[in-house]
């Protein structure tokens, strides 16, 4: 079992693309990511490498475009539906590419037949999900510790298929003013392994209303819309 | 051949040489309301079964309800007749299982439910159905001839209704 680096400089890029006002999600996102990257290593048994986290409040109708080719680009979506008292949800969804995904399923299940994601097996299907859902439960075990809050996951689902139609459908759950353009938090993210393999997963977060209000009062107090 | 895409909640409208589409359906609906005689033809790119008391005012083409009127009465302004007009639907899959049950959930369903009763409240009766399944969905309208290309994950044409 290897660890992960806890060595981790900042390059220039990242204090070019520093943002201050993101200075406490761009924190959760670092504690998040690393703990993923964490469960990943000793999930893939070799060392990985993590780039900071890139985090943005994005329109979910975009994301399409930020994270894919395009709407029709085929990606993997593993779905988490996250529940706190009082109705606040923070939904999350991974977004794997189809290299990504190849890569842990040659680490993982070697010989398996990857060259059509659409029709996996079961198997592999299931190494996906799984390892998608470990980094979607560090990520929300991170948010928990920080926001001292206690979003409690329901079970991770799968759906490899065009990037948009994975997001137009997970849109608007929980949402109940209609609003197509409603931002969702976007944690865009690579990881290396010490053998030169590269896997991006990024997460959109999709906290509804009272889970938006929640994690930003927070993190940024009472007056976080004036902050953002 | 000119393409108009529809993007979420939008209606594009076209004519004989004309292609329609909506891209990456997923709970989605696309509704195509044409003249099959005159070759004028509206598709919307539906988001939403029906207002609720929270909604917004969005583009017309957002809740199914709507759109359904709003289709038709653009097809009827570019010269189609209301007596000619049939539609065809595609989309309103259910990509993730986990979002059947609850209440808000299963949002294509209910797309494809409110989608079918406008039409039907309307006299419209509907030619062909591609539609619930897990699968996201890409759909091109060929005015001239009437067709629905129905476009898979891997790009391939699985079916034209």
């Amino acid at each position: 079992m290897s660890n992960p680096p806890n060595d981790m400089i900042p390059d220039d890029d990242f204090y070019a693309a520093f943002n201050p006002k993101f200075e406490a999600l761009q924190e959760l996102s670092n504690i998040g990511v690393g703990h993923a990257a964490t469960a990943l290593s000793q999930l893939l048994n070799r060392k990985v490498d993590m780039s900071i986290p890139r985090i943005n409040l994005v329109p979910i109708s975009e994301a399409p475009t930020i994270l894919a080719s395009g709407p029709e680009e085929t990606t993997v979506g593993v779905y988490v539906q996250t529940v706190e008292e009082a109705g606040s949800k923070l939904n999350m969804l991974l977004i794997m590419n189809e290299e990504s995904s190849r890569t842990i399923l040659n680490i993982l299940r070697k010989g398996g037949d990857t060259s059509d994601l659409l029709n996996l097996d079961e198997i592999s299907l299931s190494i996906i999900k799984e390892t998608g859902n470990i980094l979607l439960l560090h990520t929300i075990s991170a948010i928990n510790s920080f926001t001292e809050s206690r979003w409690f996951p329901h079970a991770p689902d799968i759906a490899i298929d065009m990037i948009g139609s994975l997001t137009d459908s997970v849109l608007l759950v929980d949402h109940q003013d209609d609003e197509p353009d409603v931002k969702v938090l976007l944690v865009e993210c690579d990881v290396f392994t010490d053998d030169g393999q590269k896997v991006k997963a990024d997460i959109l977060l999709l906290p509804n209303q009272v889970g938006m209000e929640t994690l930003m009062v927070r993190l940024y107090g009472e007056n976080w819309e004036e902050m953002i | 051949m000119t393409t108009y895409t529809a993007k979420i909640g939008e209606i594009v409208i076209g004519k004989a040489g004309d292609q329609l589409q909506a891209v990456a359906l997923g709970s989605c609906v696309g509704l195509v309301v044409y003249d099959p005689k005159f070759k004028v033809a509206a598709l919307a790119h539906i988001l939403l079964p029906e207002k609720n008391r929270f909604s917004k005012p969005g583009p017309p083409g957002k809740y199914g309800t709507e759109a359904t009127v709003e289709a038709i009465k653009h097809v009827i302004s570019r010269g189609g007749l209301r007596e000619n007009l049939v539609a065809k639907i595609a989309g309103g899959a259910k990509m993730f299982e986990s979002l059947t049950s609850g209440s808000n959930m299963d949002i294509g369903s209910r797309n494809i439910a409110a989608v079918t009763r406008a039409l039907q409240d309307n006299g419209i009766k509907v030619l062909a159905r591609d539609v619930g399944e897990n699968q996201g969905r890409t759909i091109i309208f060929d005015v001239a001839t009437s067709t629905l290309e129905i476009k898979q994950a891997n790009g391939s044409i699985v079916k034209r209704i």
